[in-house]
């Protein structure tokens, strides 16, 4: 089926607005998009149009600070207090921020203003941030930590993040229809995000600038996340012939540096340096900002790069209907679909994970049930904002620690895993390390 | 009408290389709404009614309209000296910066160079930046000495907001306006904006290189609305909502020394006219690549406003307010002033020389006994605007016209004095003293 065909007919099924996808496969682009980018304007999206691609800006951020390395000015294993002194957790080192293992808390999306002294001010604030693991313990998905590196671009380049972005980055690779700021954004088909069991346009268009390094600002046209991972695949050199980052740098950026605890869900088996690195042979990145989630995955070996955005309804739909069957027939391999429950959950025994689990967007109960755990979210004020609800959810055993819930949300089973420390648990993860309280 | 209306924008816009436009007006107890063409011919979004624009200085009004709250809440008067809100506020010659009032400031005649266009950044002390950062302006005439249009005084009167509210001009304005009209499709920055369609500014048919003006002119101009929101705002201004004396602001204050470009007076913000012998209140709005309009009849209750997003808008604003005012209410626009076929002999040598003020200079020659003016940008906005020379025609005495080059709509200029004799010239509703 045809790529137009295929995203048409997913839009329709899963209940998303909008969305839009890029695919370079057989030497060339595919490009696709389907709804609009606005239900109240009834905008239609176009491939042209920008959609906030959230978290895969960590990457972009990541290679940022690995063309610092190439030119000798940060050294990843330095404390970061080295290049920022008014850091207030400055033995982390560049790599564990790069990795998310820094272990302070992650989830802190504090709105410092529009100015250009967001980012110093960010890290201002982040001398109250709650403390969760050692350095360099475990694997623990941190925003905050890449706000960090993103004033540390800013700092060494003597200018803001999105300079840096733009002049480091965009300008090389010949990124035209990227958005840092919201008068950018303007010039195109920006869209927005839906949220809700009848697609609202979310309240703000834009989360704050001070977290713009971790992916709150950046809005794409899909061919150019594209583009981006075709230099990641030809080892830094950007489809237009600029050498972006070194072979090194690259290498470094796909070489497992950590394991998520879990073990492939919700996030992927391992992480590079600003890379997930999945098992079934792809690296890549997701984003979310509320209401648009982005998919973006690179194939080594096989010249493939798939990028694709929805802005509401359920975009894992948009996942398995459309990005999962391009990636099997352009490559061959087999992409493991999300997880599912046992048919027939073994029994386990609940008492080392129940109790409270705190962390600063959600905190978490947990007790012991037949089969499993029942666990009951409890958004903080963000997360209700965005459609959470307070919701006690059961979870059957999936072997080792990890648990799954027994029933679907949004066409998917969430999955969490917990970290033991003298047999009783430590953290519920779920991607997060979420400390007992 | 309505119907023919909306067929007449579309053909008015072709007229007038207008990319897009929207037009909302009130009139007999209904609200009509029109939108033709595109938003950005990048991207080919069309015009709706919904859609935002940048109205630009319209904006000045609502700044005014926010003072006035404060003065009917007692917490200041117009004729309250500046300082005292602003302690910090200071200009290069402390004997104005002791005396200049509120009512200096929302009139046009404090003196403070008008076009000064700081960039203090994008952040909340934006406006609290500008406003320090006028130390060091130079001043345009004495005093309360003439009416000479003055971007700067609307962001002091912004800050002055900001001071009594506690709270962003952005944040006043949301909540002293827009909040109790219900107006949805009126916002000031651009991430608000993005959830809307909105115009982007075209030159030359192409979108601008730069969205818009920066933050630090808010209250001086960066309120991007939809018509119908502007029509909102302006019926208030008749049948109450936000004071209870909005006529209050309709009483003028100053002669406008060129009373063929705009109006022939200045109110409290309001820009006045008269209309075949009827009132009629206004304001206008440029910003880069978009022009809005808005007018009030108080004798007849209709409020207009149009927009554009290009080309000859400002003739092509004026020719919507023709058509549509001589149908609505037998209202006759006044037209701008064109020279006649045989000039009057008019000598133009005790004219001649340079004029200057803050972003501008002109320049008056005279070759051959045929008249010349050039005008430069100078300052922040240098780089937007090339020098332009054009032929200075008499109309008559003190009267001239001229044409920017490539354009065919008049504009016009008046040579008067000050009280204490110093020679200035008036166009674009600006003073500019004459320097050598």
């Amino acid at each position: 089926m045809d790529l137009q065909d295929r995203l048409q007919k997913a839009i329709e099924e899963h209940d998303v607005p909008g969305a839009s996808v890029a695919v370079w496969r057989d030497g060339r682009l595919h490009e696709a998009a389907a709804g609009v980018v606005n239900k109240n304007t009834g905008v239609t999206a176009t491939t042209d149009s920008l959609f906030q691609v959230g978290s895969t800006t960590k990457v972009w951020t990541a290679a940022l600070v690995m063309q610092l390395a190439d030119e000798g000015l940060v050294e990843l294993d330095s404390p970061v207090g080295a290049y920022l002194p008014d850091f207030a957790r400055g033995a982390v080192t560049v790599r564990q921020l790069l990795m998310h293992s820094a272990g302070f808390d992650g989830d802190l999306f504090e709105d410092t203003g529009r100015g250009d002294d967001c980012l110093d001010k960010y890290l201002e604030y982040l001398r109250g941030a709650g403390r969760v693991h050692e350095p360099g313990e475990i694997f623990s998905y941190c925003n905050a930590g890449y706000c960090v590196l993103g004033a540390l671009v800013a700092r060494l380049r003597g200018v803001t993040w999105e300079q840096a972005m733009r002049e480091h980055l965009f300008g090389p690779l010949g990124v035209t229809h990227a958005a840092l700021l919201g008068e950018e954004a303007v010039y195109f088909r920006a869209s927005v995000g839906h949220v809700g069991p009848d697609n609202a346009v979310y309240s703000e268009w834009l989360m704050p600038r001070s977290n713009a390094p971790a992916g709150a600002t950046m809005s794409l046209a899909l061919r150019e996340l594209v583009a981006f991972g075709r230099t990641l695949a030809a080892g830094g050199v950007a489809p237009n012939g600029t050498r972006v980052l070194s072979q090194e740098s690259v290498a470094a950026m796909l070489t497992p540096q950590i394991d998520v605890p879990g073990g492939g869900a919700p996030l992927a088996e391992k992480w590079g340096l600003g890379v997930e690195l999945f098992g079934w042979g792809a690296y890549g990145h997701d984003g979310n900002t509320p209401g648009q989630s982005t998919f973006w995955r690179i194939v080594p070996g096989s010249d493939f790069v798939i990028a694709m955005t929805g802005n509401g309804g359920s975009f894992a739909g948009l996942v398995a209907d459309v990005a999962m069957p391009v990636i099997e027939e352009a490559t061959g391999l087999t992409v493991p679909g999300p997880r599912v429950p046992p048919q027939e959950p073994a029994p386990v025994d609940g008492s080392p994970y129940e109790g409270a689990y705190s962390g600063p967007q959600y905190g978490y109960e947990v007790a012991a049930a037949e089969n499993g755990l029942d666990v009951t979210l409890l958004p903080g004020p963000l997360m209700e904002s965005m459609g959470a609800t307070r919701t006690t959810r059961r979870y059957v055993h999936f072997g080792g620690e990890s648990f799954i819930s027994a029933e679907p949300e949004d066409g998917r089973h969430d999955s969490i895993t917990f970290v033991l420390r003298d047999g009783r648990a430590a953290y519920l993860h779920n991607g997060r390390a979420v400390a007992r309280a | 009408m309505a119907g023919a209306m909306g067929q007449r924008l579309a053909e008015l816009i072709a007229e007038y290389e207008v990319p897009g436009s929207a037009l909302a007006y009130w009139h007999g107890g209904e609200l009509h709404e029109f939108a033709a063409g595109s938003l950005n011919t990048a991207t080919g979004v069309d015009a709706t009614t919904d859609a935002l624009y940048q109205i630009g200085s319209v904006s000045k009004v609502w700044t005014a309209t926010l003072i006035m709250q404060q003065v009917e809440k007692g917490r200041l008067t117009l004729d309250t000296p500046v300082v005292e809100v602003l302690p910090e506020f200071k200009l290069v010659d402390p004997e104005v910066t002791k005396a200049v009032t509120i009512r200096q400031l929302l009139c046009h005649t404090s003196g403070i160079d008008g076009d000064v266009f700081i960039d203090t950044g994008r952040g909340d002390d934006c406006v609290e930046k500008y406003v320090a950062a006028l130390a060091d302006v130079a001043l345009n005439h004495p005093l309360g000495a003439t009416q000479s249009y003055c971007n700067a005084g609307f962001v002091v009167a912004g800050r002055v907001l900001e001071v009594l509210e506690g709270k962003r001009w952005d944040d006043v304005l949301r909540e002293g306006i827009c909040e109790p009209l219900g107006l949805t499709h009126t916002w000031t920055l651009p991430e608000d904006v993005l959830r809307f369609r909105s115009a982007i500014g075209h030159d030359d048919g192409q979108p601008v290189p730069q969205w818009g003006l920066m933050r630090s002119m808010g209250p001086a101009g960066l309120i991007c609305a939809r018509p119908a929101d502007v029509v909102a705002f302006g019926r208030a201004h008749l049948e109450g909502g936000l004071l209870e004396d909005p006529s209050a602001m309709w009483e003028a204050q100053v002669d406008i020394p060129n009373p063929y470009t705009l109006g022939k007076q200045w109110g409290v913000g309001w820009i006045l006219d008269e209309w075949s012998g009827h009132k009629v209140i206004s304001h206008g709005g440029n910003t880069i690549g978009q022009h809005a309009m808005l007018w009030v009849v108080p004798g007849t209750g209709t409020v207009v406003c149009v927009t554009a997003n290009g080309g000859r808008s400002g003739a092509f604003t004026r020719a919507v307010a023709t058509e549509l005012f001589a149908e609505l209410d037998g209202r006759t626009v006044p037209p701008s002033p064109v020279p006649s076929d045989t000039p009057p002999e008019v000598d133009l040598e005790p004219y001649a020389g340079v004029y200057e003020r803050a972003g501008a200079r002109i320049t008056i020659g005279v070759q051959d006994g045929k008249g010349t003016v050039r005008m430069e940008s100078t300052g922040e906005l240098a780089g937007l605007h090339k020098p332009e020379e054009s032929v200075f025609v008499p109309i008559d005495e003190n009267l001239f016209a001229f044409q920017a080059p490539g354009t065919r709509d008049w504009l016009t200029a008046v040579f008067f004095e000050l009280a204490d004799g110093t020679p200035y010239i008036h166009m674009g509703a600006r003073a500019t003293p004459k320097v050598s």
